[in-house]
């Protein structure tokens, strides 16, 4: 496993566990984080704690596995899976991602994810999840 | 990406597996075999103009390579579109035997 890998890994294990800081712990002070390419990016530290703390209000994630990586020099590609659960629907998602990192002296610099919003968020609309049940 | 520019359809069918399996966009129906790569690249080509594939980051591991880049083009109502997007590409014997890109579906004509 590359050194970029085992710091991303360092990160999914903090987020498993919910330790905020442990995950915050692996990122540089001018974190730039893509969490969609059509949105606005969460910048530096505080903005990541803010962010964590509205993903977590929002959503359970549960089964965080990466299925393929690769590294070349500082950025590192994963690609993997997760099951987002909405808290306000109990609707259960899979959601397949890619996701791009950037590291610097051992520390993420930018993250930067790849997934349809669509994919995540239909079936926790109210009307999707009548029609599915 | 060369032949894809120079919309060399016999060249860009050689690069794949017979049994490709071709996720044009990751959340719709995969394209199973070269004979569907065939029928979605014509089509792609007849309704899509001004096309511009760009690579900006890629790493390779094995027999996988995974991209980062973006790709724009004109759709057939004139619209101009433009998808940054991740692509993962798994190779056997030299062939490409199954492709998968991520990105945020934003052209309504594009299914």
């Amino acid at each position: 496993m590359g050194r970029n890998l085992q710091v991303v890994e360092t990160l999914m294990a903090a987020w498993k566990r919910r330790d905020v800081e442990g995950f915050i712990a692996t990122l540089s002070d001018d974190i730039e984080y893509h969490w969609h390419p059509t949105k606005r990016p969460a910048v530096g530290k505080d903005k990541m704690r803010k962010f964590l703390s509205n993903y977590e209000e929002g959503f359970d994630q549960q089964e965080w596995t990466i299925l393929h990586s690769a590294e070349a020099g500082d950025v590192l590609f994963v690609e993997g899976k997760e099951v987002l659960v909405d808290r306000s629907t109990g609707a259960r998602m899979d959601n397949p991602f890619v996701q791009v990192f950037e590291l610097r002296d051992g520390l993420i610099t930018r993250m930067r994810d790849y997934y349809d919003t669509a994919q995540v968020h239909a079936p926790a609309k109210p009307d999707a999840a009548k029609a599915s049940a | 990406m060369a032949v894809s520019k120079a919309r060399d359809k016999a060249a860009f069918l050689a690069f794949f597996d017979p049994a490709i399996e071709y996720h044009y966009h990751v959340g719709s129906r995969p394209l199973i075999g070269v004979e569907w790569v065939d029928r979605f690249i014509t089509k792609y080509w007849r309704d899509h103009s001004q096309t511009e594939w760009v690579l900006v980051n890629w790493a390779e591991n094995g027999d996988v390579i995974l991209t980062e880049g973006r790709e724009d083009y004109v759709n057939a109502a004139g619209v101009s579109i433009s998808h940054p997007y991740m692509g993962v590409i798994e190779f056997r014997e030299g062939k490409i035997i199954a492709w998968r890109d991520y990105f945020q579906m934003q052209d309504p004509a594009a299914h």
